[in-house]
């Protein structure tokens, strides 16, 4: 299977199709005026695709002024972020591109999808007039320029569905002209984009049931022209090496981490089933999460939130459904989506299970407009009270246990220890941080000091490796939480239960800062049951080009294993700070059925 | 009191000139490993003792004595060469006695023992200076002996490799030692086990280790030093290799090595620590600043990190390990408990040569 041959026909394929699509334009040009429509509809296309891209790192990048202050989100100055940033728009159209499959010679059946769809449409508006009208002349004008802003995103799902199904009726044709030069790889590949495109198909005849109220908008309507033909070579290029790749992969898993194991290929992404049911903003925060561009309990706890919410506002309902259900059921979907390329934090899992409890708290016949605002105005409640509030009690609470001269140490970076440390230093007491990080992506201790150091607070860095050299000095040890478990155990980054253990040795006072949105019902006592592999590759020195790990996958007995989480024992911890109180960790359970009894969640 | 009050010594320039020799290179780095320093060490005592014109045991004594101030003064953490001084002394002393016992005619110090060495000790002190012999040739045989041990000892504690790993376990260990990776070598002959591999401050020479090791079929993992508390229940044994072991049992190894070990006494894991003869140093520690250096604080923190110019770094070098926190050491005598190291030291060296 030599390359060349392979670009060879792959030229001649080209070539062939070229020459067919003049052909049909040739045709075309007897109706002049249709093709004249078409150009038109193809320059408005671009320009909203356009805009799209714009809209979406906009909105990233509002996302994240927003939230330095509350969340884990890298400050946009940072070169490295803006460069994650590039990569995650990049990842999110990335899947989109894999499944528009060879966009040929389209024209042809373009006409017979615009009659179904004029026809599918024209039903649709039969069912939804009731519903769409009186929600319409209520929405505000922001609400109408959030939609608008929408329409773009919402555009170009559709696009992808048009691109699907012209997948379908042209890949009889493509198998045939092509199977003189192809390998067996290619045609595996193919066959399973055909697969793809026909479960495509079937998404989109779901999908055009249930589309939402935005598309009947006569802008969406204009995107449904063709591809640019440079986009087709790309995913057939990356089916083959995805088939080559896949079978090195399984070999080098730690066996007794076997029930952790995910894949950290770029390709994981692009296998992900992306539905077109899903909110834009919820598949663009389902790759933030994976890439972990969003890191951070409190981070992915808001950012959830925010999807969530704009998925809510969005929402239109199928018709004879009752909100609740029809809401539930959107719900359930989204967070299919979202666990698959994360787990869930057990800050996520409790907004959740928020977010639930007051959809399942509405009432029957509730209206749509109203049932919309309560559960974004929960929400909102939400975040500002479980996050933002009880951080800021928290910090209250932890500034009267840091005294002048102080040394705090801290491990990694927690958005909570950073806002209880900048807190204090503001309110005038005068102590020395000690950031302990470790090499490789579980540490961000490097993140902590910058984000310190911004705010002036005096530092001191070490490694883990020094962690015990410099306990000495330490008079406390302030640590953020992943989660703080029913039997006391605390969840935190890797790295967090050898600092309580190196503090135990030296008799320092262990401070876990944690809100109590984070409490979870889950139990555990090691760190293997429940954990995350993160990126292998973060273990291996990226500046050293012949560092030599850089082929551990090539070989079977090489692991880098990066873990992402260790569990912490309530022996370690003297107390955990929460907006409540200062507890010791097995209060844990005390806590959470008290916001059982008060908040129902 | 420096036994015998000598005098400071003055050295002939030449001798000089070798000892900044030797310190150079092992400051520049030309010389590494504690058992290259050892060798080194002991090659440049014998070239300075076969030098000298009048090697009486007084003589040679001060001699000796002197380069061993000059070489600790100058590496003070490398207290394998200290060690080695020591050593001389004292293969100095037994020659003499032995000299001294042929004329004489007593069969004092025929066997040691513990009642002999108390009782014995202020006898031993008085001895030297009386004979005038030459001491050169005997003391070559002694240096020799000594150098032979040192190039078996590594070979002698790798082979105990086998009565201490046993089938499928898994084994922790931190940081790229030679011996270590010895060790495990020797183990895989015998016995298939896993390996963990903590990361250590030497990441490129602790991957390049873990490269070597899983090339010779041993399922290598690779994890940080954050994990190590996370991995540490699953663990079966932790094997170390060691700067140099102190006189209370004590150990000095790189840095990372002392939460790694806290982490193992809390999970009740067992702590080998390989450590040849010549790491043996009768010195005492109290603190994690007693014998230790400052590292490059690049290795911590890199200067590309906009943020290293205004914060105070900290990278120390090694850690100091009390002795509760370790199980066993495999010499090549055998494994030893960190009780038992006194008297390990005392038969290797002169009470009175403790002190340089």
């Amino acid at each position: 299977m030599s390359s060349n041959d392979e670009k060879k026909s792959r030229d001649e394929v080209l070539a062939a199709r070229e020459a067919k699509k003049l052909s049909k334009q040739k045709a075309k040009n007897k109706g002049g005026v249709e093709v004249k429509k078409e150009t038109i509809v193809d320059t408005h296309k671009s320009g909203i695709e356009k805009d799209n891209n714009f809209v979406n790192k906009n909105e990233l990048e509002q996302q994240k002024v927003t939230s330095v202050n509350k969340c884990d989100v890298e400050p946009a100055t940072s070169k490295g972020s803006t460069k994650c940033i590039d990569e995650v728009d990049r990842a999110a159209i990335k899947p989109v591109e894999v499944k528009l499959d060879e966009a040929k010679t389209k024209d042809e059946i373009k006409a017979e999808r615009a009659a179904k769809k004029a026809a599918k449409q024209a039903k649709k508006r039969k069912d939804d007039k009731g519903d769409v009208a009186p929600v319409a002349a209520e929405m505000t004008v922001k609400d109408v320029v959030e939609t608008l802003k929408d329409i773009a995103n919402v555009a170009r799902e559709v696009q992808n569905v048009t691109a699907k199904v012209q997948a379908i009726s042209m890949e009889p044709k493509k198998v045939q002209s092509e199977d003189s030069g192809q390998s067996k790889a290619k045609l595996r590949a193919e066959r399973r984009a055909k697969q793809e495109a026909q479960r495509a198909a079937k998404q989109a005849t779901v999908q055009q049931q249930a589309v939402p109220t935005p598309k009947v908008d006569p802008k969406s309507k204009q995107v449904q022209s063709p591809e640019s033909p440079k986009e087709d070579k790309i995913p057939k290029a990356k089916s083959v090496e995805k088939t080559l790749t896949k079978k090195s992969q399984s070999v080098n898993r730690v066996n007794w981490f076997e029930h952790l194991h995910m894949q950290h290929d770029k390709e994981y992404l692009t296998n992900i089933p992306i539905n077109s049911n899903l909110h834009p903003a919820i598949i663009k925060l389902g790759v933030q999460l994976a890439t972990r561009v969003v890191s951070g309990s409190n981070a992915r706890c808001i950012a959830l939130l925010d999807a969530l919410k704009k998925m809510v506002r969005e929402y239109s309902l199928p018709a004879r459904t009752e909100f609740g259900r029809g809401l539930e059921a959107a719900l359930g979907a989204s967070l299919q989506y979202l666990w698959r390329l994360r787990q869930p934090s057990a800050s996520q899992e409790n907004a959740v299970k928020f977010l639930r409890h007051h959809i399942t708290q509405l009432p029957n016949n509730v209206d749509e407009f109203d049932a919309k605002k309560t559960l974004q105005e929960e929400i909102d409640r939400y975040i500002k009270e479980q996050i933002d509030m009880a951080g800021q009690a928290i910090s209250i609470a932890v500034r009267e246990k840091i005294s002048d001269g102080d040394n705090i140490l801290t491990y990694g970076c927690s958005s909570l220890v950073e806002r209880i440390l900048r807190e204090a230093w503001a309110g005038g007491v005068r102590f020395r941080a000690v950031v302990v990080g470790a090499r490789g992506g579980g540490g961000g201790g490097a993140r902590m000091l910058r984000r310190l150091r911004a705010h002036r607070v005096p530092c001191t860095y070490a490694d883990i490796t020094a962690l015990s050299y410099v306990m000495k000095h330490v008079n406390k040890v302030i640590v953020g939480a992943s989660a703080l478990l029913v039997n006391g155990w605390v969840v935190a980054g890797a790295g967090t239960a050898q600092a309580a253990l190196a503090a135990r040795a030296r008799n320092v006072p262990v401070l876990v800062a944690c809100e109590t949105h984070k409490f979870s019902e889950r139990v555990q006592t090691d760190a293997f049951v429940y954990n995350e592999i993160g990126d292998p590759d973060e273990l291996i020195d990226k500046s050293d080009s012949n560092s030599p790990l850089k082929d551990w996958r090539s070989n079977p007995n090489l692991t880098p294993l990066n873990l992402t989480y260790d569990v912490t024992p309530p022996s370690l911890v003297t107390a955990v700070v929460t907006e409540l109180a200062i507890l010791p960790c097995t209060s844990a359970p005390v806590v959470l059925r008290f916001k059982l009894s008060e908040y129902g969640v | 009191m420096p036994p015998l009050g000598s005098p400071s010594k003055e050295l002939d320039l030449k001798h000089e000139e070798k000892i900044v020799q030797f310190v150079s290179n092992v400051r520049n780095g030309k010389i590494d490993g504690s058992n290259n320093i050892a060798l080194k060490m002991l090659l440049l005592l014998e070239q300075i003792i076969s030098e000298c014109e009048n090697a009486t045991a007084l003589e040679l004594s001060g001699l000796v004595r002197e380069v061993g101030r000059r070489v600790c003064r100058a590496l003070p953490q490398e207290l394998v060469a200290a060690n080695m001084v020591r050593r001389v002394l004292r293969a100095i002393r037994d020659e003499h006695r032995a000299v001294s016992d042929q004329n004489g005619g007593s069969a004092e110090g025929a066997t040691e023992s513990l009642q002999r060495l108390v009782l014995a000790a202020a006898a031993r002190r008085g001895t030297l200076g009386s004979a005038q012999q030459d001491l050169r040739e005997p003391l070559r045989d002694h240096i020799a002996e000594v150098r032979a041990e040192i190039e078996s000892g590594c070979g002698a504690v790798a082979a105990m490799a086998t009565a201490h790993v046993h089938a499928a376990e898994l084994i922790l260990t931190h940081g790229s030692s030679r011996l270590v990776e010895r060790f495990l070598k020797a183990a895989r002959k015998h016995t298939h086990y896993r390996l963990l591999l903590a990361e250590g401050p030497d990441v490129k020479e602790s991957h390049g280790m873990a490269l070597r090791l899983s090339l010779l079929g041993i399922p290598v993992t690779v994890i940080s030093d954050a994990s190590i508390a996370a991995v540490m229940s699953r663990v079966n044994k932790v094997v170390i290799g060691v700067r140099a072991v102190l006189a209370g049992g004590a150990l000095l190894a790189r840095a990372g090595t002392h939460a790694l070990t806290i982490a193992a006494k809390h999970y009740s894991v067992p702590v080998i620590a390989l450590c040849p003869l010549y790491k043996l140093s009768p010195l005492h520690a109290c603190d994690h600043y007693g014998f230790n250096a400052l590292d490059n604080p690049r290795t911590s923190l890199s200067y590309e990190f906009s943020e290293s110019g205004d914060v105070h770094v900290e990278a120390p070098r090694y850690d100091l390990v009390p002795p509760d926190h370790v199980t066993l050491f495999l010499t090549n005598l055998g494994g030893s408990s960190p009780s038992y190291i006194y008297r390990l030291l005392s038969e290797l060296y002169d009470p009175n040569d403790h002190q340089l």
